[in-house]
């Protein structure tokens, strides 16, 4: 009982597929290269094969999965850095309660107060969001990439940490608790069923309570599946660059 | 720039064996990214707007193109089409077929270059020429659209140039001595017999000759000779077995791909020979029009999906307005360089995730042969594959190789060009900007692949800086 | 009206027709975020109580936004039939509800019924009944409405084919939307989503799906979603589709946060029956879906299903060919699990087509739901016995540009087989013409797009 079967979900969308009694299975491959949906798949009767239907069910597993399991305590170790977390309890609290996954408690104020260097050029932390896994999978090169970027460009980077059941407009109360002239949010994505780890970063110049959502400038898709992290990090270094000189960032930055 | 668009103004120009072309087209840039997405700039759209009439490439001799009455077609068409050469972003002026080895055809296609603007390179060699005429023709699309190997023969008046691509991709090219102007005929006499010929024509005393008065016998030869030089070109599409002359033909390379094409299309002068009708045996006063009607009754045509391509005579100038250029990745480094870049030989890099290690010691190996070649000093490109998704160790450890060789072997005057298939120039670019003196010239593109033997330009950055366009010289076809 | 009631022990006292509309309703996560929710089960049914004895008269007299206040308001007011109005202003919702499940009740004297019922009216009558209440007399009403084919005849379930791609691209759109043929989806609309919502990208979509309509001469209409303003745009360069789409809302305020006000419906209706490719007269597409007022606080403390109905009250003005309740996209925190999903799906069909609407349902769910397919499917069953009129066709339910996931083609062509249902005739004889569909089912060639591809 050793062996093992071959992973169902190795393959792309594009060269999964079943041309069993196609016409012409040239064209059929050829038009499934032009898009990651689920075509040419076959069908049983009315219903799907068995193959398409569990690699459905697995990659819906891993987005719901993703969504609904916590960032292990141990990966926050791993980063050295700490944690705060929002009004919200539990996965459950932060599905319902958009409202409080924003708020941060008195006594999370303090230890942010008491851990992180006041009034930094730009503020860094990191949140779970929607997807858990996007913290562990792209952390690591994003924030390092970024920090030497900053650092090089002599622009001070404050203490980052990791904030539980984040959302992104936490950014509003962190940014002028610690003074920061920029704050940046790295996020977990909502995760679709081909990208399960998948991070934003959420970047606004001195956030405020009353700030208007159009006022961040956001970089999605980042994972190894769309913009390599380590890309994406180097432009928002540039981009944290141009909203320090523009003072100003949003749908006003031409990036 | 998010949805934003640009267009610019791309030129061509051909300075073929029988014919001179100029075409404008506009070329349309937009970023596909989307809010919230890193810019993702590509070219969307690509509209001809100009077309010069074709006239006959002024020669002063047959060893010696005529600089200045081309240069003067030249100027006259900017000046019809309403364009000046300070508009023109991107272009390619390419020298073909026999003209290619007139004795100022580096000189000429360089000054034209020159002429027509900025970013318009010089491009010429037989591969180049058939990928061109192949994309230009609409034989690369066709193969796209039918998911099959297309032959795009390309028949011009001294040379034939065969690009074969599969789904969209170049899969080989080669570039025969057959052309439809390999024989002249003037007044009812031979008035012209290309040396290209001299394998067809057997040792001593061909009746072939310049002044060979047009009787039965010498037309009967004529019409042997043109049987002969369509067997060839059967033969060099893989519809048949090759005769030892075949490879006397060849000018560069033959087909070795061995892949039998589903469709052949024909393009260039000849093509439009093939199904026009003509009175006159010679209407052109060349074997070209003979030279089509054989091709309609052979193997190339009856066996195959065949027929003129969409574009015919005009496909290499299209090729070399539209399709020489391609754009960068949207992130990219640049630091103090001055564009554009010409003619930068290519050397390639071995960027392996185990032996990141041993960058610096390639680095040099490489730069010392080249140096054994060139002048110190002299610029070059360093290209690799690079690593998919690569990590933050990954890319210091890259540059750190890098970094290093550049410091013990660059001159300060040398930009440092790095370019890579996967995307990660703007985080290696960073990575070495902060390795290397400020005042240090860095150039660091992705998504284009090239390698060693290559030469690429490289024009000022595009789409609010976002992209850099380049064009990449003679292309490595064979994996 | 009498906003007070007595079950067991305990009293309860509502202040206003709005909050007993909103504490009446089935619990929704969305209610209870805007702080409008009953409190406990026993209120909620205490609501409902109150609830049975107001008046149509009381529910149209007390709209959720002043008439003074909110042109939604005004149009649906000033559309209502006074006739049949007059005839049934004193009929209590409680009576009204046993007199729409009545067995000598037809569904066109439902329909003509709804023409006197404002959008509250219909909000309230539905709190009152139970899902199989909703199925049992929902699927009594047929509305038909054409655009080049005609939607809601007896038998039919159509389906909208939904090409998208993550970048818009044309051999994207092209594969998906040939699949999606090939197992019989888009006799509604080949209708895409685009990524970028630009004229440009609408005419390039716009340009795909005229192009595959006539080259296959496919009886079915055209649409790409983007807002209404670039669809007019792009309408006035040059190019052709035959709907004209909209998101909706229910209330002018959350309009405008769309970016939409009413006469830009009337001028797009206007410019689509005239420069449209659609032979019409129904040429209006229009989305909704609970809670998108809440979520731009242009909801006026009223409660998600209420809400919902005042876009049926908008929609019927324009008399759309389509209209689809997106019901699962806005997220958990407006509904939160297949329970609150299905509800709201059978509310919303049924509360659409007494509007007299031809109601389709985009049965979905996102990510971040404690939901999967196995509830979607459910649903999706319950709806085709609620008589919904359409459904979505999505290649195995994954959008892979809006990221979650609806029907699938495969769904389509069971639920169609299970429930003798058919496509829209014209196409049906289409498929049949391909080998895609025979005798009511799935045919030889289904599946294989390549069929069309060939030659």
């Amino acid at each position: 009982m050793s062996e093992i079967m071959s992973n169902l979900t190795e393959k792309t969308m594009q060269q999964f597929g079943c041309d069993d009694g196609i016409l012409e299975p040239g064209l059929f491959w050829k038009a499934k290269e032009a898009t990651p949906a689920r075509i040419g798949i076959g069908h049983a009767g009315a219903r799907c094969k068995t193959d398409s239907m569990l690699r459905f069910l697995a990659d819906h597993a891993q987005a719901s999965d993703s969504v609904f399991m916590e960032v292990d305590e141990d990966i926050i170790k791993k980063l050295g850095i700490f944690e705060i977390h929002t009004r919200c309890r539990n996965k459950e609290d932060m599905i319902l309660r958009p409202d409080w996954g924003r708020i941060i408690e008195e006594d999370q104020q303090m230890l942010l107060k008491q851990n992180c260097i006041s009034n930094p050029k730009v503020q860094i932390y990191f949140g779970d969001g929607l997807c858990s896994p996007a913290i562990a999978a792209n952390i690591p090169d994003l924030y390092k990439v970024i920090s030497s970027g900053l650092d090089f460009e002599g622009i001070t980077v404050g203490t980052p940490f990791f904030v539980r059941y984040c959302r992104v407009n936490t950014a509003r109360i962190i940014g002028p608790l610690l003074g920061a002239e920029v704050t940046c949010v790295l996020i977990g994505e909502r995760p679709g069923l081909t990208t399960a780890e998948s991070m934003s970063a959420y970047i606004a110049y001195k956030p405020h309570p009353l700030m208007l959502e159009s006022e961040y400038t956001v970089v999605s898709n980042i994972s190894r599946f769309g913009i390599p992290p380590v890309e994406a990090a180097a432009h928002i270094v540039d981009l944290i660059i141009e909203i320090l000189e523009k003072k100003q960032s949003g749908i006003h930055i031409d990036y | 720039m998010a949805g934003i668009e640009e267009t610019v103004i791309s030129a061509g120009i051909d300075v073929g064996t029988t014919t001179t072309q100029v075409i404008f087209s506009r070329i349309k840039m937009k970023n596909t990214g989307g809010f919230g997405s890193i810019p993702k700039i590509e070219i969307v759209e690509k509209t001809i707007f100009y077309r010069s009439r074709t006239y006959f490439t002024p020669l002063i001799s047959e060893e010696e193109i005529d600089e200045n009455k081309v240069r003067e077609i030249v100027e006259k068409e900017y000046l019809a089409a309403g364009v000046h050469p300070d508009e023109v972003a991107m272009g390619a002026v390419i020298i073909t077929g026999e003209t290619s080895r007139k004795r100022n055809a580096n000189a000429v296609v360089h000054a034209l270059a020159e002429l027509a603007g900025d970013f318009v390179v010089a491009a010429a060699g037989p591969n180049m020429e058939s990928v061109l005429a192949g994309r230009g023709s609409g034989a690369e699309a066709l193969s796209k659209k039918q998911n099959c190997v297309v032959a795009n023969l390309d028949i011009g008046g001294g040379t034939t140039n065969i690009c074969f691509f599969e789904n969209g991709k170049i899969l080989d090219t080669a570039c025969l001595n057959i052309g439809g102007r390999l024989l002249k005929i003037t007044d009812n006499r031979i008035s012209y017999v290309s040396k290209s010929l001299e394998p067809l024509l057997g040792k001593e005393g061909s009746i072939i000759k310049q002044g060979a008065v047009i009787d039965g016998e010498v037309l009967k030869q004529i019409e042997y000779i043109v049987s002969r030089l369509c067997r060839l070109l059967e033969q060099a599409v893989l519809l048949d077995t090759r005769e030892d002359v075949f490879e006397q033909m060849v000018t560069s390379q033959a087909i070795t791909c061995n892949r039998i094409p589903d469709i052949i299309t024909f393009s260039g002068g000849v093509a439009d020979c093939i199904k026009e009708k003509h009175e006159d045996r010679f209407p052109f006063g060349d074997i070209g029009c003979l030279l089509g009607k054989k091709i309609c009754t052979s193997s190339l045509f009856k066996e195959k999906k065949s027929g003129s391509a969409s574009e015919t005579v005009h496909a290499t100038v299209i090729g070399a307005g539209n399709y020489s250029m391609e754009v960068s990745g949207s992130t990219i480094e640049y630091c103090n360089c001055s564009f554009p870049f010409k003619d930068i030989p290519v050397l390639s890099l071995n960027v392996e995730k185990e032996q990141l290690y041993a960058i610096t010691a390639d680095m040099k190996r490489k730069l010392t042969v080249f140096y054994s070649e060139y002048a110190a000093g002299s610029q070059i490109a360093f290209a690799f594959k690079g690593i998919a998704c690569p990590s933050f160790e990954e890319i210091e450890l890259i540059a750190e190789g890098i970094g290093k060789a550049v410091i013990e072997e660059y001159s300060p005057a040398q930009v440092l060009i790095l370019v890579m298939e996967s995307d990660m120039a703007k985080s290696l670019g960073q990575a070495l900007r902060r390795r290397l003196p400020r005042e240090n010239a860095i150039l660091c593109i992705d998504h284009i692949v090239c390698g060693q033997g290559d030469y690429i330009d490289i024009g000022a950055p595009a789409a609010s800086g976002k992209v850099i366009p380049v064009v990449i010289k003679t292309l490595l076809f064979s994996e | 009206m009498v906003l007070k009631t007595r079950l067991y022990q305990n009293t309860y006292e509502f202040s206003s027709v709005k909050e007993v509309l909103a504490k009446a309703s089935e619990a929704k996560s969305g209610d209870i975020l805007a702080g409008i929710a009953a409190r406990t089960k026993l209120e909620r049914i205490a609501a409902k109580v109150v609830l049975s004895e107001l008046t149509v008269q009381d529910m149209y007299e007390n709209p959720s936004v002043p008439y003074e206040e909110d042109a939604v308001t005004r149009l649906i007011q000033d559309d209502i039939d006074k006739n049949v109005y007059e005839s049934i202003k004193g009929m209590c919702l409680g009576e009204l509800r046993e007199w729409l499940l009545s067995s000598s009740t037809t569904g066109e004297m439902m329909l003509q019924t709804g023409r006197g019922l404002t959008s509250e009216a219909i909000a309230g009558v539905s709190k009152l009944m139970g899902n199989l209440d909703l199925i049992y007399a929902g699927s009594k009403m047929k509305i038909t409405a054409t655009c080049n084919t005609t939607i809601g005849e007896d038998g039919v379930l159509a389906c909208r084919l939904q090409p998208n791609h993550p970048v818009d691209d044309r051999d994207g759109i092209i594969a998906s939307a040939l699949d999606g043929l090939s197992y019989g989806a888009g006799d509604a609309v080949l209708g895409v989503n685009p990524a970028i919502d630009t004229v440009d990208s609408t005419l390039a979509v716009w340009e795909v799906l005229e192009e595959l309509k006539n080259r296959y001469r496919i009886p079915t209409q055209t649409c790409v979603l983007s807002h209404v303003t670039t669809q007019m745009e792009a309408l006035k360069k040059g190019g052709r589709a035959d709907l004209c789409f909209q998101s909706i809302a229910g209330s002018e305020k959350a309009l405008a946060a769309f970016g939409v006000t009413l006469p830009m419906l009337k001028e797009a209706n206007e410019m689509f029956l005239k420069g449209g490719t659609a032979k019409g007269p129904n040429v209006m597409y229009f989305e909704t879906g609970q809670a998108s007022e809440l979520s731009s606080n242009a909801h006026f403390h009223t409660d998600q299903v209420t809400m919902e109905c005042r876009c049926y009250g908008l929609a019927r003005h324009y008399r759309p060919f389509l209209v689809n309740t997106v019901v699962g996209f806005m997220g958990p925190e407006y509904i939160y699990d297949a329970k609150q999903l299905t509800r709201a799906a059978l509310e919303d069909v049924f509360n659409g087509h007494l509007h007299g609407l031809p109601m389709g349902c985009d049965v979905c769910y996102t990510n971040h739901m404690p939901m999967d397919q196995n509830d979607n499917e459910a649903l999706a069953m319950l709806l085709v016995n609620a008589g919904c009129h359409f459904m979505m066709g999505v290649p195995q339910g994954d959008d892979i540009m809006l990221m979650y996931q609806s029907t699938g083609f495969h769904d389509l062509a069971a639920l169609r087989e299970i429930a003798k249902k058919r496509p829209i005739h014209e196409f049906e004889l289409w498929l049949e013409k391909w080998g895609f569909w025979e005798n009511g089912r799935l045919g030889k060639h289904a599946g294989d797009f390549t069929m069309l591809l060939k030659g």
